[in-house]
């Protein structure tokens, strides 16, 4: 229940805008900031209407390698969720296959993955697969912590309920377990979503590449001294998609577990 | 009086943890029989809602033999012959009122029809059906608890085991429950076995109350209730309430070491 708010949000979120592009212009001009270091908010806006080497827009190149990012990302996000949503299941089955694969699943997390992206390039060629399986990488981890903790924390007076209604073990888990996790599952998939992009972008960055926000990113990167706005303008694409990611994941969220109490508002 | 429904013959718990053991329960044996209400009544930590599960086959006994309904335990929570109502209602927040009250319905494969129809009755019994659709959350603690009471009932179940259902409410929601409660029994003709810490509802409610002592939990005194049925509001009223209400209060502040039996009107009494 929250109090309605006397502010619209569309006014609100414009105000934070206004404060935002204040306090960044605010810094450029109080330490007489150059545009290599900071540019103008209107530099990078104009950079998306320039012409690319191709004769095309910005705003055109920007939108056709933010879909195949986010292509790759959402291919990846779903692979990663079943397979954290499988671990998590069989973790939950049984402790000991738990102690067994769980000291791999973390150390998987502890290797930086611009290490592992490469190989992984190698192993699956430049396509989108591989992307895809970078995105997955990051994905199913904080899946798995999650679910296999939400699966075990059901109310003990629940699972007797169900043992005092004699209920198969399958019954259990899905009239129970199952729906009483859905909470923990997508707090670990808001995570997962805004991981997810960073894994394809960071798949996208190995020599080969050819499409994706990732290659605009190290183009930009190459030429930074000539446009720095256009790296701030892919480095900005790049976070719409991620906030986009987060919001739809948001918005099943309240569809899904809308009678959880414990929901978020966003 | 029918033919006896549980039966607990020597029954002992006693908890393992790495602290230690603790004995919950010492040779209790009771039986109830088909039709009446029993309240177990006791100090808190003294076991009586270990004894509640023995019957639920929800804990194990260490020893003894509980038996339900003529058969193991074990035999009739596997046949769904008792219904159980815990201190919070234990409504699963994903399911409507509606849905929760179905559950077992669901779990023991009715059809659809059949669900609906019964889950409806049963509401209209507590007076919910009016919130059929809603989610749990949106009901006060009284009207979840009602909702679960249903639920228990869904299978229509010869016996219903409650575990201080109505602890966590207030006075006045409780005193209406416990009216709604005999009238509900009334209807369906279960037997009631009811732990709670309330001397006064316990005294309304029972036809028998089972008093026990401090931990390890034995069976203090067994205390008849001749109050005359229906219980009313005006039964509260009676001096025999306040005699009854004064005796087993007084049960309960009796030194746990005197061997029950040895008192006048004590366990094995029915």
């Amino acid at each position: 229940m929250t109090i309605a708010p006397r502010v619209p949000f569309a006014l609100r979120s414009l105000a934070i805008l206004v404060a935002i592009a204040a306090i960044w212009e605010g810094a450029k001009a109080l330490f007489a900031l150059p545009s290599y270091q900071l540019p103008h908010l209107h530099e990078i806006a104009l950079d998306f209407l320039r012409e690319g080497a191709g004769g095309e827009r910005w705003v055109w190149i920007m939108a056709q390698n933010a879909g195949y990012t986010a292509l790759e990302s959402l291919i990846g996000f779903a692979l990663g969720g079943v397979t954290g949503l499988v671990l998590a299941v069989t973790f939950a089955q049984s402790r000991w296959l738990e102690r067994g694969l769980l000291p791999y699943v973390v150390a998987s997390q502890t290797v930086p993955i611009l290490a592992i992206a490469p190989m992984v390039v190698v192993w699956l060629g430049t396509s989108w697969f591989s992307k895809a399986v970078i995105a997955a990488y990051l994905t199913f981890f904080p899946v798995t912590v999650n679910m296999s903790r939400g699966l075990r924390a059901v109310d003990p007076d629940a699972l007797a309920l169900m043992r005092a209604l004699s209920a198969s073990s399958r019954q259990i888990f899905f009239k129970l377990r199952f729906p009483a996790s859905l909470p923990y599952l997508f707090t670990a998939l808001r995570i997962s979503a805004t991981a997810s992009v960073i894994g394809a972008i960071v798949g996208e960055l190995p020599v080969g590449s050819r499409f994706g926000m990732g290659v605009v990113i190290v183009n930009a990167a190459q030429y930074y001294n000539w446009r720095p706005a256009n790296l701030w303008a892919a480095i900005l694409v790049s976070a719409v998609i991620g906030i986009v990611f987060y919001r739809a994941v948001a918005v099943v969220e309240r569809r899904v577990v809308g009678w959880s109490r414990v929901v978020p508002a966003v | 009086m029918g033919a006896p429904i549980i039966e607990l013959a020597d029954i002992a718990k006693t908890f393992e943890s790495r602290a230690g053991a603790t004995e919950a329960l010492r040779a209790v044996s009771l039986t109830v029989q088909a039709g009446e209400f029993v309240s177990i009544i006791g100090p808190s930590g003294c076991g009586k809602s270990s004894l509640l599960r023995i019957v639920g086959d929800l804990v194990e006994p260490t020893s003894g033999v509980a038996r339900v309904s003529g058969k193991s335990a074990r035999q009739a929570r596997l046949d769904r012959d008792y219904g159980i109502v815990f201190q919070t209602p234990v409504l699963y927040e994903w399911r409507t009122v509606l849905d929760n009250v179905q559950l077992p319905l669901e779990l023991a494969g009715r059809a659809r029809g059949e669900r609906e129809q019964r889950s409806h009755a049963l509401l209209r019994l507590v007076g919910l059906d009016e919130f059929a659709g809603h989610h749990p959350w949106q009901l006060s603690g009284g009207m979840q608890q009602r909702v679960s009471i249903a639920r228990a009932l869904a299978l229509n179940p010869s016996i219903l085991l409650m575990d201080e259902p109505f602890g966590a409410l207030d006075e006045m929601t409780r005193e209406r429950l416990n009216q709604e409660l005999l009238q509900v029994c009334a209807e369906t003709a279960a037997t009631v076995l009811f732990v709670t810490h309330s001397i006064a509802e316990a005294v309304f409610l029972s036809t028998r109350i089972v008093v026990m002592s401090p931990r390890p939990g034995r069976i203090e005194r067994v205390v008849t209730v001749d109050l005359p049925r229906p219980r009313v509001d005006e039964t509260r009223a009676l001096p025999r309430f306040f005699e009854l209400v004064t005796e087993v209060r007084q049960s309960l502040r009796e030194d746990p070491g005197v061997a029950a039996d040895l008192r006048p009107g004590g366990a094995g009494s029915p």
